[in-house]
């Protein structure tokens, strides 16, 4: 099994969280804009985690964003175009059907 | 016209004369104007959200910041101002606040009565036109800062902000050495900018560093690389309404 580059970085400010509800939301809104950003344009397997420490350094959440991406059809040659931007160009010229997103939910 | 650089009205005067015709006529009558300076301390708000305020404020040191608070305190701003801005030009004719305006650094401030603007106003109809036309750069920058929220990645929100506060300093004369200006905000103001998180603030900083982009360091921002940063950010100056030759 291929190991993941690991990422470290720490936080230089330090945030001041109110209360526990507070952690989770700040961590709620951090991990998708990390993931986000750093979800390289040819991988698609990434996880990222968070851990939140108090004052003194001691851990007191965690939490992780896993993106699993996965071709399921075949793909000739480099593709970089977005599903939902240009809409391909067949031979004919006439464009081809835009690609549909549909979102299954979470367990 | 002789003017002292040092009056805070003359200091309006070139302000408002730097983008728009203001005849010598009005010019004089804008430094007849009644006027207080007032000192803020760093982290202190002028303004509340709901403030009905009897005058206008014009930067004359420092940095300021428009903003609101939601309930469970989350803070957005809304803009930024520096010396030579007038960050409360609406208050002229809604006079309730809906914005609060606060001080990162020490600032002061040339406070202006609402009833003798208006007064001027009507007399001198270019510096109306000079006062309307700094409403409409500021909506101005506001529509670009909604679209850096909208579409624009974390990282090229920051690269984009970047760009702006180097551009509108130059304008306002503020850049004493080429690449580098003043930057006196924190990573949480930054965020609470952009719609980020301080962290992930902290973590695009890293990485325009590591990129060598820029550096921040002691309230100072410094562009290592113009040409890169501009493209990085998409940023094109137009929207900030100055002199070409600071793009």
């Amino acid at each position: 099994m291929a190991a993941w580059p690991a990422h470290y970085g720490r936080d230089d400010e330090g945030t001041t969280l109110e209360d526990f509800p507070a952690v989770r939301q700040h961590v709620l809104r951090l991990l998708p804009d990390i993931a986000r950003d750093e979800v390289p344009d040819d991988g698609d397997r990434r996880a990222f985690s968070v851990v939140v420490t108090d004052e003194d350094g001691k851990p007191i959440y965690t939490a992780t964003l896993n993106w699993t991406g996965l071709w399921l059809l075949r793909r000739s040659g480099p593709r970089s175009r977005a599903l939902a931007g240009a809409d391909p160009v067949s031979a004919s010229g006439a464009p081809s059907p835009c690609a549909k997103i549909a979102f299954t939910g979470s367990s | 016209m002789q003017l002292t650089t040092t009056h805070p009205l003359a200091t309006l005067v070139a302000r408002l004369s730097r983008d728009m015709p203001i005849s010598d006529e009005a010019q004089r009558a804008i430094m007849a104007l009644p006027v207080s300076v007032q000192a803020l301390e760093p982290n202190t708000d002028l303004i509340h959200p709901g403030d009905r305020s009897a005058s206008c404020c014009f930067v004359l040191s420092g940095w300021m910041g428009r903003f609101k608070l939601l309930q469970k305190g989350e803070r957005q701003f809304l803009a930024f101002h520096i010396a030579g801005d007038i960050p409360d030009l609406q208050s002229l004719h809604l006079p309730t606040a809906d914005l609060g305006i606060g001080a990162f650094t020490q600032v002061t401030v040339a406070l202006i009565p609402h009833g003798a603007l208006h007064d001027l106003m009507v007399h001198y109809p270019d510096v109306t036109a000079a006062l309307w036309r700094e409403v409409l750069v500021t909506a101005s920058i506001t529509n670009e800062w909604m679209i850096g929220l909208g579409r624009r990645s974390g990282p090229r929100r920051l690269a984009h902000l970047f760009c702006e506060l180097y551009v509108r300093q130059k304008a306002a004369g503020l850049v004493k050495e080429e690449g580098r200006c003043p930057l006196p905000i924190t990573q949480t103001v930054m965020a609470d900018a952009l719609g980020l998180t301080p962290v992930h603030v902290n973590r695009i900083l890293r990485d325009l560093r590591a990129e060598k982009m820029i550096q921040h360091r002691q309230r100072t921002l410094t562009i290592l690389d113009w040409g890169r940063l501009k493209v990085f950010a998409e940023f094109d100056a137009h929207y900030l309404h100055v002199e070409p030759q600071l793009m």
